[in-house]
Parts: C-alpha cells; structure tokens; sequence
C-alpha cells in the first residue's frame, strides 16, 4: 500500500433493507450529502448478494471495486439481512491508493466489518489506522501453494488473453481470494512489463457478468455460468478438464518463480503492449466468431468471405442493393467485424458492381460499411482507417469520392482531405502517396481552416459535379476495366519461387511486394484451382512474370494469376497435387487474367 | 421494429445470419443458415438470436430471438411498483400459471419464443417458488426482459415480453432503469397490501415513486394498465377482497365482474389511504384493478436466529394470478369477444 497522508480518510458506508424505507438502499455512512448520493448509485449494484438458480449463498463475499476517478471501494456483502437477495452490506471508501488490492485482501481478516448497520451515523477511519492491517496480512506464496493447479489453469487463459476480464466458476468459496493473491503476485510485474498492467479489481461472489453491471470487476466468481445477457469475459470453469492454453508454459514459469522462487520469465512477445483489462466489458468488438464443429450450421471462416460470397451470389442490382441495405442494418460491432475481414479487394469488386449500374448504390455500399448516418465514421478510428485506406487503395475512384462526401457531411474532413488528395493527384486507380505528402500530418490541414472550408467546398462542389457527370454519361471511370500492368515500380523483389521454371506465358505485374509471389491459378467461373507459382522474367523490368498451368487444370478454364503470401505457396501446392479447388483468401491480391 | 430493451427502431434483417449462444463460452456466434435444408434452417432460427443493431449506441450488447419478427406486434409488458411489493413473485407465478395452460378457457396458449431467456427464468424464478423458497427479487442494475413468450389467442399470435426491473431502480433516477417503459405497450402496476401489524404504519404511502416515474413517461391515453394488489392473503379476513380471493381463477372473462372487481379494489386503496396508487387508473383510459396472491401466504424464517432466510413452510397456493394478465389480453386484442371489449372501459 502507498504510504496514505496523515489527514486521508476511508469512509464507511451500510446498505440493507431499513425499517423506514422499502427497498434495498444505502442506510447510513459517514459520507457527506453529495458524496453520498454519487457513492449509492455506484454501489447500487454491487451490493446485493443474490442467489444463482436457488444455489446457496456464502455466508459473506468481498469485493475489491475500481473507479474512474482514481477511487475505490472494498464492499463486504453478508447473507445476513432483510432476506436472501436483500441482504446487508458494509463497504469502505478511499482512493485507490489508500485502498489498494493489497489493503482490500488483507482486509478478508479485519475485524471492523459489521454484518448489520450501526444505530447512528459511522465515523472515517483513518487510513494509517488500515495500514496497520495491511501490515498484518496472512498472505504468501505458502498460503497458496495448495492451489497451484488451479493458479496455473487460471493464469494460463489470463495470459492468454491479458486484456480481458476474467469470470472463474467452480473454485471453493474459502479458495478464492488466495486465487486473487496468487495471480496477482505471480503474474502483475510480467504484465506490467508487457504494458498490459491490471487493476486485479475483483469479486469473490457475482450471480451476473453481462455487459449490462457497470464498474464489474476484472476478475469475478461466479457459482454458474449465468443465463441472461451478454458477457465479453474469460471464462474459467475449474470443475471440468482444463481448457487447453498456448500461455501454459509462461503460467507454469510464473508459479514456479512465486512459489520456489525461481527467476521470472521474461515477458513475451505475443502479449499486445497497452492493452489494458476492460472492466465489464471484455472480448474486442473484432471477437472471432465461429461456430462449434458439433453443431449445425457451417463454419463462419470469416466474415467479410461470408459477405463477399454473398454479395457475389445476388442476380440483381436490386438484390444487391438490398443486400447492402441489410448489413447497414445490422449492429455497430457486426460491421466493425466485417469492416476486418473485408479487404480494398472485395470493396472493389462490390463497387465496380454497383457504380456500373447506379451510383446511389456506392451510398448504400457506404451504408453497409459504416452505419446508415455514417455512425461509425463519426466516432469509431478504425473505421475512419478502413475508410482512409478504401480511398486511397480502392480501384474505384467514385466511390473514393462518395466516401470523401460521405466524410464530409459527417464533419471527418480528415477522411475528405485523403479523398481530396486523390482527387487531386488525378490518378483514376491507387497509387502511392508521395512521402512528403505522406509524411504530413493530417492535423497540420486542419490548422489552416479559413483556407481549408474554402477550398473544400470548391472541391466538393467539383466532386458533386464529377459524380453526377459521371454518373449520366454512364461511363463512371471506375468502371473502367483497371489493367493489370502497373506503372508504378515494384517496391522490393519477389521472393524467389523454389519450383521449378514453368513453360508459361508472360504476364506484366508490378509491386510484389516482400514475403509474397505471383500464383498461377486456373479459373472456372467462381472457382479457383491453384496451379504452381510463376516465376519472374529477367527483362530488367522486374515486372515481367511467366505462368503456366500444370496440364491439370479443368476444361474451359482461364489461367489467372494471383499475388499470394509466400507462406501460402506450399499449402497452394498440395492443393495442386490434390486438384482440388480453393477460395480466393483475404490478403490475395486481384486475380489478373493470363494472356 | 421497436426493440424492447434498448427501445431503438430499427429495420428487422432478413438476411441469413444468425447467433447462436455458446453456453460453454457464454458467448453469441454468427452463423450463416443461407446453405442449410429448409428443416435445419428452421430449427437453428427457432434456437437463434438476432443482435438488436442499437442504433443509439446507449446500451450494452444485447440479442432479441430470431424469431421475434415473424409474428405479430409484438406485446411488451412492463411491471411496476415499489421494491419488495411482489412483482417477482407475481410474475413468476403468472406465468406459471399461463404454463399449466391457466389461460386455455380463453383460447390462449402460451409457449417460449426466447427458449435461453425462459430456461433461465424458469430455474431462477419458477424451481425455487416451486420449492417454497422466498425468491430473490430481481437484482439491481437489470435492464433485460424477464421472459419472452408466444402466446396465441383468438386475436393472433403474438410475443409478449415481460419486464421485471428492481424497484429499487423504478424508483431512481437513472434514466437506465425506466428505459423499457419506452417500448412498454401495456402495464402491471404492483401495489402491496400491507399490514399494519407488520409494517407500523396506519395509513398508505403519501407518495408511489415507481407509479409517479411511469405514469409520467407513459402515454395513458393510448396504453392499457391494471393495477394489481399482490400479498392480498393478508387480507383474506377483509371484505371485500376475501371474497374475490374465495372465488380463486375465473374460468370467463366477462367485463362486469372485472369491473366490479375493479371497484373494490379502488374502494379498498382508497380507504387504505393509498390514494398515489390509485394514479394510473386516473392517468390510464383502459385501467382494471385485481387483487392478487402470488405465494398464498407470507414467508417465514427458516430459522429464528437468522430472519433474513425465509420460505413458505405451506407450499404456495396462487390465488387470481392469471386476472391482471387476462384483462391486459383482453385491451390488447388477444383475447376477443363483445366481453373482451368491455373490459377496462369506464
């Protein structure tokens, strides 16, 4: 515990049902009025100890709170009280640094607790008076010696996952705060060196973990899995066969310097610096979705393959523009989720589609990206990225455009400004930004406002027009076929293909980029067999690549070539010895067609 | 579609995704049933969820069935009243109730649309009561349906979600916790009755926070509402309720006796000095009012040296649980018939 000031308090305060009032509420305290009213409707929902499907209850739990503004709570809930489900609490109130997780376990052993309120109103403690108990802590690596298989099941899924909350079902009442310590000693400096330091808030007893309870401890026990809501947490059921874990290891390396006192691990590189624990609101927006092998259904590889099969599979304008409709529809982390896995590829091939036919669907294909206001452009960065990279990386120039607008009446004019410089470049397919441009912070237009708003609302007034005669010709630009020879010199050489030289035919690729290779493939329809990995040309371009198909390929089919990670490459070949067919994979490049 | 717990409208998909809960993980899963036989599909819908895209992005994450839209207008039923007056206790018995088939002699016949949510509800709430043990009450902070149903009537089917939120929360000030109200389409006002003996006081509450909230934020005009009396055991030696209560579950609906009904229990709150409860029936145009029991008796310590853990020794005997939800079926369409149309009205 930080050394506490001389004069710093810890307020108290009771919540139970009182003889005066109906209802479960806050009784009396030593807070002041305004502070009282803040400190019950925090409280307010952690101070109920309930039972889980007529379970039964500890006689007492204790919960270690965390709070925005730096302060904390230690709440001690007693069955003893109105009834079960209304019993009555006592809870202590500081700064965080007063009341530390270190303060908040050595206090399981305090004897100030009081399982009912007292008559009058309870006076601060002083913080020097609970130092003397933190003092006085029974914990240590001996006390928890017996639990460490249940530490290491534990620590393994934390670190798998060091960002998330944490909800453990299944450990003994009498077990779970020496699990709280364990952890904590174990795994908090590591964490900490990999920028992923917790709060190790926590509580002994919750029958709830969903997104709905605010200021939920990082880490929970709970009787039961609960049955309502929607919770975003590690889960840790100890009463079953122990999840595998890829952080067994470090778990295990981690109780051994705790509990023998061997050296600490050093931290790993897996571990995503920064990520610090959400409270009540565990898993990324981006959470994998699948579904189990053993249910019905098909696998969910990802979902921007999920749309773009779809989005393929429409006969009609109509129907894709319905299609779009209904995933603009959907919720602000499902399009968060798509907005992942859909790649300037599949943007594309949807763009192309719809500019041909009408340009309000580039708005719907807007839409189905970032909300039908453009929600998610207003308040969400990694959708003003996907957006930013669609402009400057997308093959259609309208839609670059109808993003820029879009931005734009959203008041992102960081977005517009990317737009704007695309524009401006008059290049009809991507390009690279020059360095220079590049290089200059999107912030240092903004500074320049008078001049900015001016020549943005020139520039829009231009963009409008360019759309609209575009638009009644018929001939947007990007409907143009983009040809597959780029003028833009390749950024760094291929990685050389280890097959043998192919007797094919030239094609004309530029900007393969480090780690990936041409891959001829033979398409027939929507159906892509690989075939073998072409070869580059020595014609001092560096941008001439020889394919050829292996004799294998189905009848009527058109050789392609795709660019491919290097690290496909043999899974490609085993499946050309096997002929069997694959799906274009996200970070594939644009199938370019084989003369 | 007007979601019932975040109260967004919001276009319903028709699009092939749907989730699936993970009970292992307890997490959703997206899966595609575009590819599945018409058999496999339908089976997967019925089990499924649809994310509510909650436009306003003022609430957690939350799922509707996939199902929800593929019926009528769906009924959303809010219960209000203070904390400790009976709402968990009166909603779990109803339902109950309507389970063992209480409300076939109206023709109505009720079935889980949201099997997870009804799973829950019934081993949190239905198990216990039926063991004799006190229940809970509902948790503070809970602002998700208590249970979704499909009940069919005369009038259609339609999904009838239930609201139990805390009484404590009712009344706070958290805009939170009255955010259902918003999507309420019909009300259970809850009102005690109370014991002297027990609760030392001679005359009612000067003030009903939770009744004053929603009546505030209701359209009365529009919205039909009952006002039930639960624990109305305890006045089981008091006329007129003792002889309501004596008639146990009403087997027709007929507007007469619902309005005679009605009557007493304005007379009874009336002289009880429960005037602030008797709001809703000024504020509401289709108002009905019911004596309830929900358990048949109060609970006892199961032991006298801890009073906080209770239970009904006796078992629970229901008395005229099912005659606030027949009479909100009855203003709202589900049950029909020229009686059916009475009901309520002054």
């Amino acid at each position: 515990m930080t050394e506490p000031k001389p004069d710093e308090e810890v307020h108290q305060a009771f919540f139970g049902v009182s003889e005066m009032d109906s209802g479960h509420h806050m009784i009396t305290c030593s807070l002041y009025e305004n502070d009282m009213k803040k400190w019950r409707a925090r409280l307010q929902e952690h101070t109920r100890l309930e039972p889980v499907q007529g379970g039964k209850l500890p006689a007492s739990a204790l919960s270690y709170l965390r709070f925005d503004d730096g302060s904390a709570a230690v709440v001690r809930r007693v069955e003893r009280g109105f009834s079960q489900g209304r019993g009555n609490a006592h809870v202590l109130i500081g700064s965080a640094s007063v009341l530390d997780v270190s303060l908040s376990l050595a206090l399981a052993q305090w004897g100030g607790w009081r399982d009912e309120a007292p008559p009058g109103r309870p006076a601060p403690i002083r913080a020097r008076a609970l130092a003397a108990v933190a003092a006085a802590s029974r914990w240590s690596p001996t006390s928890v010696r017996h639990l460490e298989d249940q530490l290491a099941v534990v620590l393994s899924r934390l670190l798998d996952a060091p960002g998330e909350p944490l909800s453990i079902i299944g450990c003994p009442d009498e077990d779970r705060l020496a699990v709280v310590w364990g952890l904590r000693e174990a795994a908090d400096e590591h964490l900490r060196r990999t920028g992923c330091g917790r709060t190790w808030s926590y509580s002994t007893y919750a029958n709830r973990h969903d997104l709905g309870v605010r200021d939920l401890p990082e880490i929970v026990f709970l009787p039961e899995i609960p049955n309502g809501g929607v919770a975003r947490r590690t889960v840790v059921d100890l009463r079953g066969r122990p999840e595998d874990s890829r952080s067994r290891p470090l778990a295990c390396d981690l109780l051994d310097a705790l509990l023998r006192g061997a050296s600490a691990p050093p931290p790993t590189v897996d571990v995503v610096a920064g990520r610090q624990p959400r409270r009540g609101d565990s898993a990324p927006p981006h959470q994998a979705v699948r579904v189990d092998d053993s249910r019905s259904g098909h696998r969910m590889p990802n979902l921007g393959k999920q749309w773009d099969a779809r989005l393929r599979d429409v006969s009609s304008i109509d129907e894709l523009r319905k299609a779009l409709r209904a995933l603009g529809n959907q919720g602000r982390e499902f399009r968060s989720m798509v907005r992942k896995d859909v790649d300037v590829r599949v943007v594309d091939d949807v763009a192309d589609r719809v500019e041909a036919a009408t340009g309000d669907g580039l708005r719907d294909l807007a839409h189905a990206l970032y909300g039908l206001e453009l929600e998610d452009l207003r308040d969400d960065e990694d959708a003003r990225e996907h957006a930013r990279k669609l402009i400057r990386r997308g093959r259609s120039g309208q839609f670059a455009r109808v993003l820029g607008l879009a931005a734009s009446s959203v008041e992102r004019q960081d977005i517009a400004v990317v737009a704007l410089e695309r524009w401006d470049a008059g290049y009809p397919r991507p390009r690279r930004l020059k360095p220079q441009r590049a290089r200059r912070p999107l912030g240092a237009v903004a500074v320049n406002r008078p001049l900015l708003a001016v020549a943005f609302a020139v520039v829009l007034a231009v963009l409008v027009a360019v759309f609209a005669l575009g638009y009644a010709t018929g001939r947007p630009e990007a409907a143009t076929p983009v040809p597959d020879v780029s003028d833009v010199v390749p950024t760094s050489e291929p990685q050389p293909s280890t097959s043998a030289r192919p007797a094919g035919r030239a094609v004309r690729v530029t900007a393969v980029d480090t780690g990936r290779v041409l891959y001829a493939f033979a398409r027939l329809g929507e159906q892509f067999y690989p075939q073998q990995p072409c070869v580059r040309e020595e014609d001092g371009t560096g941008a001439l690549w020889s394919c050829a198909p292996t004799g294998t390929q189905p009848e009527k089919s058109e050789l392609v070539a795709i660019e491919v990670p290097s690290a496909d490459v043999p899974r490609l070949d085993g499946f050309a010895e096997g002929k069997r067919k694959i799906t274009p994979e996200n970070g594939w490049g644009t199938p370019v067609v084989v003369p | 579609m007007r979601c019932p717990v975040c109260a967004d409208e919001f276009v319903w998909p028709d699009d092939p995704y749907i989730s699936l809960h993970d009970e292992r993980n307890d997490r959703f899963e997206l899966v595609d049933v575009s590819s599945l036989s018409p058999t496999k599909r339908d089976n997967l819908v019925r089990k499924g969820y649809r994310q509510c895209p909650n436009p306003a992005g003022d609430t957690p994450e939350h799922y509707l069935p996939a199902t929800y839209a593929d019926h009528g207008d769906p009924l959303v039923i809010g219960l209000v009243g203070a904390p400790i007056s009976g709402k968990t206790h009166l909603l779990t018995a109803m339902i109950r109730q309507a389970y063992l088939n209480g409300l076939a002699t109206h023709g109505v016949t009720v079935t889980a649309l949201d099997v997870r949510r009804h799973k829950a509800f019934r081993e949190y709430f239905i198990l216990p009561f039926e063991r004799g043990d006190l229940l809970a009450g509902t948790g503070n902070g809970i602002v998700e349906a208590a249970d979704i149903l499909l009940v069919r009537g005369p009038g259609g089917q339609r999904p009838v979600t239930f609201f139990d939120v805390a009484g404590e929360d009712l009344e706070s000030t958290d805009p939170r916790a009255n955010r259902f109200l918003m999507a309420t389409n019909a009300v259970i006002f809850v009102h005690a009755s109370e014991d002297p003996l027990e609760t030392g006081r001679s005359s009612g509450r000067s003030e009903n926070a939770s009744f004053e909230q929603a009546v505030a934020q209701l359209p009365g005009d529009r919205l039909p509402a009952v006002i039930a009396v639960t624990k109305a055991d305890r006045l089981r030696y008091v006329p007129p309720a003792e002889r309501w209560l004596h008639r146990g579950d009403e087997t027709e609906l007929k507007a007469d006796r619902v309005r005679a009904e009605s009557r007493d229990v304005y007379a009874y709150l009336h002289q009880a000095g429960a005037l602030a409860s008797l709001r809703p029936f000024d504020e509401f145009a289709r108002c009905t009012l019911h004596f309830v029991s929900a358990s048949g008796g109060d609970a006892v310590p199961v032991d006298a040296a801890d009073p906080g853990k209770k239970h009904f020794p006796h078992g629970f005997h229901p008395t005229r649980v099912l005659e606030p939800l027949v009479s909100i079926l009855a203003m709202t369409g589900i049950i029909t018939g020229p009686e059916a149309d009475r009901v309520g009205r002054p």
